[in-house]
């Protein structure tokens, strides 16, 4: 059932937005709306959590920001997901470490700029200024919206509709292919935040880690209602104290967010989960570090984790 | 000691006792009572509440009571080494050596262990200590504390500049764990954290109780004190060993902490009189209580929330640290 509407919602036809056949267009994001004359051809991107979206609908993306280099990362600053694709177009460096410069910016003579509205690579502070100067900017908000939702949005702003449409149907082919191989086990799955900087958190149903699980053929378990009032924070996962961690995973299966397989050791190990069903009986799995995002690379990378890790039929 | 001083500190240790109860009873998840008992007296493995009990609140419980004492005894060591009512590891740099040694360790050598970096922060303590020390000659103008709380103050400031860069340019991962860490946390610390920190105590708390009547005698100043027999050298030495071994420990075991050890030796000074004897003890045990009291509201204040005992004492001890200042401004002018 929800294999096929994630199928259906996915093969969406393009009429769900408006029919865009010239320029100019108006395109209304998360601070305003902006008037496109022409479809641009200089597009930078100030925040990576969009610029694997950007990349995946082959829009002209001259330079992207950059976050801090670690373990995610390439020597750049590049997300791994999106690494490569991104030096295969030539895409620069707009800015390291997420420090937003200014200069860097105008020197990349965009006619499109594509900030986000949340998180921490969000634009918010720096829209009035870019307004200011006359640089045409859009600020989305990827926290709210998976990423096929984005792409079309991207799609309409940068009149690659049809590339946007191909990525989102090449994705769905991608996992279709995975479902079709994938072992699911009896019973509902939790998709745990583990000790993610001391904080431990429960995925919900709509999250966009759960919609590609989903689409697999699992059947994701939210936090069970009765701790609803022990939720600290929520987004799209509901943050919770680790004395109620046990309590608050209903799954018999696990996936670790952000997980590797030291994740994993660290929750099997963790004396506090000993007796969970899915402790005992080994079914902890990691999502891989880029599951994190889901955009259309991380999402690749997620579906290829867990079948790297599931038995298949 | 007398009758009512002997009184006060069972009963100290008794309110102690009380309020590691309540910590034991206090948490996000409800567990009765009856249930927290059983953890304790028949733990059943099998039992989720028990484990909670068992794995998450009695480390917290045994961590905040060890650091309050450690920091306590330091604060108060201190105090009398320098004849300075301000004198306290936070406000003398000892916490910020130990934070920035243990920053270092955890960004740089990538210790997640804190049987790896707790040395760090001995190292750290000492290092900062004995800088203290030098840069506000401690050691000849233990009347002048305003030498030794600038002193203390500036490179407090510098150290937690450097500590800002090394975290703010740490891996996302360990950014975290610093945050978190540097917030002054109870939380998510295991016995393993407390079995490093036990020992560092009880050999501090012994070294200390040897120097207590030393620590009496220069507490009247560096020449009465060699006029009654004490080698004030080895006295401040050993000393300073000691406040580097409390300090350094709690500060690396469950970050840095303010206030405590300032408060603690007042109120035990107020309770129990001049003699060191009773005031390194009296001490330990109300910076206990404070650490544990802090981190106890810290978990019921905010509910769901949690804030770190660490911020829960500083906002506790501010105000207590203003009234101090201008008592000893009047008494210094």
């Amino acid at each position: 059932m929800f294999r096929t509407l994630f199928l259906i919602a996915v093969a969406l036809p393009f009429a769900l937005y408006a029919q865009d056949t010239g320029w100019p267009r108006d395109i209304a994001h998360d601070t305003g709306e902006l008037t496109l004359e022409q479809a641009p051809q200089r597009i930078v991107s100030t925040s990576p959590s969009l610029t694997g979206i950007l990349l995946a609908i082959d829009a002209p993306l001259v330079a992207t920001a950059a976050t801090a280099v670690g373990p995610l990362t390439d020597d750049k600053g590049f997300f791994h997901q999106w690494a490569q694709a991104a030096d295969a177009q030539g895409v620069a460096v707009l800015y390291p470490n997420l420090q937003f410069d200014i200069e860097a910016l105008i020197g990349a003579t965009p006619d499109l700029v594509v900030a986000s509205s949340t998180g921490g690579d969000s634009g918010l502070d720096y829209m009035a200024e870019l307004d200011a100067l006359g640089i045409p900017a859009i600020a989305l908000n990827y926290a709210d919206q998976s990423w096929p939702e984005m792409a079309r949005m991207l799609g309409r702003a940068t009149g690659r509709e049809q590339q946007a449409e191909e990525a989102i149907a090449s994705f769905a082919a991608y996992s279709s292919d995975a479902t079709a191989r994938i072992a699911v086990p009896k019973g509902g799955a939790s998709i745990v935040g583990y000790d993610i900087g001391g904080s431990w958190s429960i995925g919900k149903s709509d999250s966009p880690q759960a919609e590609i699980l989903t689409a697999l053929g699992f059947t994701v378990e939210p936090l069970p209602e009765n701790l609803r009032g022990a939720v600290t924070r929520s987004s799209d996962f509901d943050f919770i104290s680790r004395e109620n961690l046990s309590a608050a995973i209903t799954g018999e299966t696990v996936f670790l967010l952000a997980g590797d397989e030291r994740d994993v050791a660290a929750f099997m190990a963790d004396p506090v989960l000993a007796n969970h069903p899915a402790v005992l009986s080994g079914r902890v799995y990691p999502l891989g570090k880029s599951s994190f995002r889901i955009d259309p690379y991380s999402g690749r990378q997620m579906i290829d984790t867990v079948l790297e890790h599931l038995p298949t039929q | 000691m007398t009758r009512g001083r002997r009184f006060w500190l069972a009963f100290g240790l008794a309110v102690l006792l009380l309020v590691m109860a309540a910590s034991l009873a206090v948490g996000s998840r409800h567990i009765p009572l009856p249930v927290i008992l059983d953890a304790l007296r028949q733990p059943d493995p099998r039992n989720d509440l028990h484990l909670i009990v068992r794995e998450l609140r009695v480390p917290r419980t045994l961590l905040a009571a060890l650091a309050g004492a450690a920091l306590g005894m330091a604060g108060a060591m201190m105090q009398a080494l320098t004849r300075n009512p301000l004198a306290e590891p936070g406000l003398l740099g000892i916490n910020a050596g130990a934070a920035m040694a243990v920053v270092l360790g955890i960004a740089l050598f990538e210790l997640s262990d804190i049987a790896g970096y707790v040395w760090f922060g001995f190292a750290g303590a000492g290092l900062a200590g004995a800088v203290v020390v030098l840069l506000g000659r401690a050691h000849d103008t233990g009347s002048d504390p305003i030498r030794l709380v600038l002193a203390g103050a500036g490179l407090s400031v510098v150290l937690g500049a450097l500590t800002g860069i090394l975290v703010l340019n740490a891996p996302l991962e360990l950014f975290d764990a610093l945050r978190k860490w540097t917030a002054g946390s109870m939380e998510g610390r295991g016995l393993d954290v407390a079995a490093v920190l036990a020992p560092a105590v009880l050999a501090g708390g012994l070294l200390a109780a040897g120097l207590a009547g030393n620590l009496n005698a220069i507490a009247l100043g560096q020449d009465l004190g060699r006029t009654l027999g004490v080698r004030t050298g080895r006295v401040w030495v050993l000393s300073c060993l000691t406040v580097m071994l409390l300090a350094g420990a709690a500060t690396a075991a469950v970050g840095p902490v303010g206030f405590v050890g300032l408060l603690a030796p007042h109120a035990a000074r107020i309770i129990c009189g001049p003699d060191h004897r009773l005031i390194l003890p009296a001490s330990g045990l109300i910076a206990a209580f404070l650490l544990l009291t802090a981190d106890i509201m810290g978990r019921v204040l905010a509910r769901p929330e949690e804030i770190a005992a660490g911020i829960v004492a500083a906002i506790l001890g501010g105000p207590f640290f203003i009234i101090l200042v201008r008592r000893f401004r009047l008494v210094g002018s």
